[in-house]
Parts: structure tokens; sequence; C-alpha cells
């Protein structure tokens, strides 16, 4: 029985991270484009992506509940804060991977001819492909932890048997939460760092040489 | 071809970087743009294919002012090089030469036909370099690809930027005295911008010398040489001796 109830919840807790880490993937990446080209708007910006990073999970939980649309109990609530917490990383590393790219060769890409698009699509987000990727790991694995506390909000997953756990002092409850997370964490790290090295293959292959 | 007319630059309200700037460069003419680090050359360059846009005067290639142009068909219809950092990584060199085609829509065979042809001209066999990644070359082979990148779609105007600057000496006399006389051969109209006075009487049928935004002096090698027409000018034109 247990272990049904371990499967389903760690299905859901899968569930909370990859449509959150999606969706901050659809909206992070296009912000981190768009405040490398308003570069008066990316410190400002970052700064407040900085200060959403520091609430405490559990306090920003909390202060979501009361808003209306985005808030009220349940799984809704928990991954507008889970994207609130991916967005960060991935806005950060596709404004920095695109800004590091040697400035020699965006200009170069320019007096080639291309037009803005064709200069992100074909040389920009190629070469900041790796930085942004580092991105979208953290943020999953980020997701993964920050997904427990969303229990405490009634969106399920892992967390509930961590809560359960911490509530009825039982130990044996609070590793059948924790341990599933930690794998899924670990698994998911390795599996990205797969997609992007398959992504990147052919760097690697200059790398080695 | 190329004419500049009371030009003048100005980045973030501080000293111009290029001041009332007249200068005219002919058909199939070879110009050499020579100063110090900063003294306006590069963006003189880039004002041409409207990489920098002037804020008073006018640029006009072939008669026609830039400002009017699209900037972007205006930059492919020029050849661009720069240092050797100018090639994309993550590109073979086949697909660093066929960038401009491939931008103004040539079909593959076509491209390939040109690649194979740029190759060649710029003395490297195509079936051992097309497939090569940047850097698997040496620092000349990379910059006879950027050469051959910027020929690829036949521009009539070539604009190069210290393109021998990131060269051992000696791979940089074998280059320049190489790619000078291809530039002729083709009847390339060339501006480059260089800080080796040896680099600009070799390769320059004329010379602009320029100092703090303002062009001091254009001549033949042998004005600029024989009657420099200030102390700044004989300066930077000296050559050192050999240590």
């Amino acid at each position: 029985m247990i272990l049904s109830t371990v499967l389903r919840l760690t299905l859901q807790h899968l569930l909370l991270v990859a449509l959150s880490t999606t969706a901050s993937v659809l909206v992070g990446i296009p912000a981190g484009i768009l405040l490398t080209r308003n570069e008066r708007f990316a410190r400002p910006a970052l700064a407040f992506a900085n200060i959403l990073q520091t609430i405490p999970s559990l306090a920003l939980f909390g202060l979501l509940i009361p808003l209306p649309f985005l808030g009220g109990l349940g799984t809704r609530t928990a991954i507008v804060a889970l994207i609130l917490y991916a967005l960060l990383p991935i806005v950060r590393n596709t404004y920095t991977g695109i800004r590091s790219i040697d400035r020699a060769l965006s200009e170069t890409a320019t007096a080639l001819g291309m037009t803005d698009l064709q200069r992100l699509r074909s040389v920009e987000l190629p070469l900041a492909l790796p930085v942004i990727f580092a991105g979208i790991r953290i943020a999953t694995v980020i997701g993964v932890g920050t997904a427990t506390i969303a229990a405490a909000i009634g969106a399920g997953g892992l967390g509930e048997l961590i809560f359960r756990g911490l509530a009825m002092v039982d130990n044996r409850l609070i590793l059948a939460g924790a341990l599933p997370a930690a794998a899924l964490a670990l698994l998911l790290d390795a599996a990205l760092h797969r997609v992007e090295s398959a992504l990147t293959q052919r760097r690697h292959r200059q790398e080695v040489q | 071809m190329i004419e500049f007319r009371g030009v003048t630059k100005t980045y973030n309200a501080g000293q111009p970087a290029v001041e009332d700037l007249d200068l005219e460069i002919g058909e199939g003419e070879i110009v050499a743009l020579v100063g110090t680090s900063g003294c306006g050359k590069t963006t003189t360059l880039k004002m041409v294919n409207r990489m920098v846009e002037p804020d008073r005067g006018e640029v006009r290639v072939q008669g026609k002012s830039v400002m009017e142009m699209d900037p972007i068909s205006l930059r492919r219809s020029i050849g661009y090089v720069i240092q050797e950092i100018g090639l994309f990584p993550h590109w073979r060199v086949a697909a660093n030469i066929e960038a401009v085609p491939k931008l103004l829509g040539w079909e593959a065979g076509r491209r390939m036909e040109r690649r194979d042809a740029l190759l060649r001209m710029v003395g490297l066999e195509p079936s051992a370099y097309a497939s090569k990644y940047p850097d698997e070359l040496s620092g000349g082979q990379r910059q006879r690809v950027g050469f051959a990148r910027a020929l690829a779609a036949d521009p009539s105007i070539l604009l190069m930027d210290e393109p021998f600057g990131a060269l051992d000496p000696i791979t940089r006399r074998r280059l320049r005295a190489e790619l000078g006389s291809l530039c002729r051969q083709l009847k390339k109209t060339v501006l480059f911008v260089t800080h080796d006075p040896v680099e600009a009487l070799l390769l320059g049928d004329r010379i602009a010398v320029m100092d703090a935004g303002r062009l001091c002096q254009v001549g033949t090698p042998r004005q600029i040489r024989g009657q420099p027409a200030s102390e700044l000018v004989r300066e930077l034109m000296t050559i050192e001796a050999p240590a």
C-alpha cells in the first residue's frame, strides 16, 4: 500500500516540477533574450528575480494563497510559486550566456548581414546553449526540493509523506518522502546532463581534441 | 565608390570619435587607414556598412547614401574581415564561408561550388578543410577562411579591420603578400584598418592617416613617406628596424 502511495506521490511531484519548469523555460528564455536587447532593464529585472529567490518558500506559498486567480489552496498556487523560483536561474543564465559571447562574434554576425533574429538563432543561442541549459538544470533540481513544501498548501507530491511523518514523528514516513525526492533530483539532473551533452556534442568533440 | 562627406560621429556626448571626415575611395582602390588606437579608424570603417551611423555628414557607397539603403542588404553586399576571432566556432569552415550566400538564398549546389572555388583561391584544399572546425585550424588558416568568407558573395567592396593583426610575423608577411595581390587581381575596392606602417605601405594605393578623430593626411605611400604633413604622420609611419 505504502509503495503505491509513494509511486503516486512521486508522479505527482514529477508533474509539479515538469509543469513549472517547462513554464519557466517558456517564459524565462524569451525574458532573458529581451534583457540582452534592453540593457537598461537587465539590472533591475535580475535584482527583482534575485529578491523573489530569497523569499522562504513556505512564506511564498502562504503569500500567494490570498491572491485572486493565482492563489488559493492547491496545485495551481504551488505551480505559480515553483515557476517564480525556477525563473531566476533560467533568465539569468540566458542573459549571461548570451552576454558572455565574444562581442566580435555578434558583431561579425551583424556585419555579414544577419538580421537580429538570424543572429540570435544561428549564433547567439547555439553558443549560449550550454550556459542556458545549466540554468534549466539548476532550476529543475531546485524545483524538486521546493516542490516538497507544496504539500503544505495541499498540492500533493512527496512532501505529503514528509509533513505527515513530521506530524506523526515517524522517521520512516519522512524517509519515504525524502529519499524518492532526492533520487528524483539526481535522476533529473543526470538526464538533463545527457540531453545537454547531446545538444552540444559538436563543441564537446572539439574540446576533446 | 566609397565617399565620406563631412562625417562626424560622437559616442555618448564625449570627444567625437570621428570629426568632419572627407575621404574618397575610388573603384578598385586599396586604402589603408592608419593611426593610433582610438583615433577613429575602426569607427570610420564601420560607418561604411552602417554598423555605426554618422551623426553628421554623409557616407555614400556607389553613389548612394548608406542611410537610404537597407542596412541588411548593404552589409550582405560588402565583404567584412576582422581578426581571426570572427569565425563562428560552432560552424565548420564550409558553413562559415557559405554564411552570406546562404543569407542571400543561394541554393546548396551553387554555394558548394563557390565555397570550393574560394578555398582553393586562398590556398586551402577543400576536401581537407571544408569540414573542419575553426579551432582545428592554425591562425593563418583561420585568417584565410575569414578572407574567403568575406569574398563569398563576390562583393565589390571589402572592409578589413586589422586583418593580419593576430598572426605571427612570418605568416603575416606571407598572407599579406598573397591576399593583397588577390585583392588587386579581383579588382576589389578595399578599405582596411591597420596600425602597422609596413602593412599600409605595402598594400595601400593610398594611405589615410588619422589622429584623434581627424584626418591628418591622405596620399600615396610615396607622398606620405616623402612629405609627411606633420611630425605625427612621420612618427606613425616610421618603420622600426627589426630587433
